[in-house]
């Protein structure tokens, strides 16, 4: 073999060797550089997700409490019907709320609405007599002064499975006796 | 040619510290960096939008316990129909609960009145003290029906001015002085409302808002006693800005 060939031939296998030592070390590294871009994405992946679930939860929470106050605003309505015809309707419910505006909602709400009823009572300790807790069958006094505390609650579930709910209570007075 | 490239990878140049594998796990953490960056600005604006809804949250609910505070006055008027109308009223007497605001007073409820027509009300001196007629689940006496509202503390402040109305010069509106015996009249409630806490995950957020109405007796009976208060319709207005004496400033 001339001298020239073999050199050739030396010079080429130390080319090779050198290229398969690199290659190897380049997939390494790009394993790792895979698994660091992994895990980088799903813990961002997750906080995302996070982020997403807490806007709808602000979302759905926002939506909740324009319904409880438009519901309070109903039974304000209710009340100040003459006669006390409404005040009286004002009593304990539940329901449902699927569609607003005729848009159903992607989470319906439970609603519900507890009613306490107080009556200005004879007191001992007072002149003028107290406000006291009566039944809601108990029958209405011409000349005693009389309101409801109501509580409006929307419940609802969260994406995440979590129970969620905003309760707003307000004091709903008889519009005239 | 093939020396020249025997002699690059010789010295290197091929070599581990020039692999293109770096290039990539410089790449890979390149684009985490973009993107950790984008999400952490997602991060900060979806924190901002929380904190918004929390606060817009906090304002409605300042309005309702604003609300409240005036439901509650008038039921407390209901219950002291007679007194306020007249033992309230006497001069000097030790009843006397309604003082004449003073043209220069600027603190609550007198500073929430014009200065031209300020001398025309009666004041109920501070917030109304509640405690006589209202007793909370428990029996006890309460200031107030309603302390919470959700995950916020609810404070609500009633004030009361009176106004006997002048039915002889109808432009005055109010008698600049107190008649011995009670009138016709009108009283303006002015509740400040005020909610604090909120989620805790978020920052704790405390906002007010001041609602005012006036309740007049409706109707006339020979029975007093079933002459009733009730609110004088187009009365009710509200605002979210006071000043430092809590009067009201105009949305």
């Amino acid at each position: 073999m001339p001298i020239a060939s073999m050199q050739t031939a030396t010079m080429l296998k130390i080319d090779m060797d050198a290229r398969s030592r690199t290659r190897g070390s380049s997939l390494l590294d790009q394993l790792t550089a895979v698994v660091v871009l992994s895990v980088g994405l799903l813990g961002l992946a997750g906080l995302q997700g996070r982020v997403q679930s807490m806007a709808a939860n602000a979302q759905n929470q926002t939506l909740a409490l324009t319904l409880a106050q438009s519901q309070i605003e109903r039974l304000r309505g209710l009340a100040d019907l003459p006669g006390g015809v409404g005040y009286e309707k004002i009593v304990k419910h539940t329901d449902t709320v699927k569609i607003i505006g005729g848009q159903r909602l992607d989470t319906p709400f439970s609603l519900r609405i507890d009613v306490a009823r107080y009556q200005l009572q004879p007191s001992a300790q007072a002149d003028r007599g107290r406000y006291l807790a009566v039944d809601d069958d108990a029958p209405l006094q011409p000349g005693s002064p009389e309101f409801k505390r109501v509580e409006v609650t929307l419940a609802w579930t969260s994406k995440t499975g979590v129970p969620r709910s905003v309760s707003l209570p307000a004091l709903i007075s008889r519009g005239t006796f | 040619m093939i020396a020249a490239k025997c002699a690059r990878i010789r010295s290197g140049a091929f070599g581990p510290d020039h692999q293109r594998g770096v290039a990539t796990l410089i790449v890979a953490l390149l684009l985490l960096g973009i993107i950790s960056a984008m999400t952490l600005f997602s991060l900060s604006y979806g924190m901002q939008d929380r904190r918004a809804i929390d606060d817009e949250m906090a304002a409605r609910l300042a309005q309702e316990a604003a609300q409240t505070g005036l439901d509650q006055g008038l039921q407390f008027f209901r219950a002291h129909l007679r007194e306020a109308g007249s033992d309230w009223l006497s001069t000097n007497g030790p009843k006397q609960q309604w003082e004449r605001c003073m043209a220069t007073d600027l603190s609550m409820p007198c500073g929430a009145v014009a200065a031209a027509v300020r001398t025309n009300y009666l004041r109920h001196p501070g917030a109304l003290d509640m405690h006589d007629v209202f007793v909370d689940a428990a029996g006890a006496a309460t200031q107030q029906l309603i302390v919470k509202m959700g995950d916020y503390d609810v404070r609500y402040d009633i004030y009361a001015l009176l106004c006997l109305v002048d039915t002889q010069h109808p432009q005055q509106q109010c008698l600049d002085a107190a008649p011995d015996h009670i009138g016709p009249y009108a009283i303006t409630l002015i509740s400040y409302g005020t909610v604090a806490g909120g989620d805790k995950a978020a920052k704790s957020v405390e906002r007010h808002s001041i609602a005012r109405e006036t309740i007049a007796p409706h109707g006339a009976s020979s029975h007093a006693a079933e002459i009733a208060l009730a609110v004088v319709p187009g009365s009710w207005s509200d605002a979210d800005r006071v000043d430092a004496n809590r009067n009201y400033v105009e949305n």
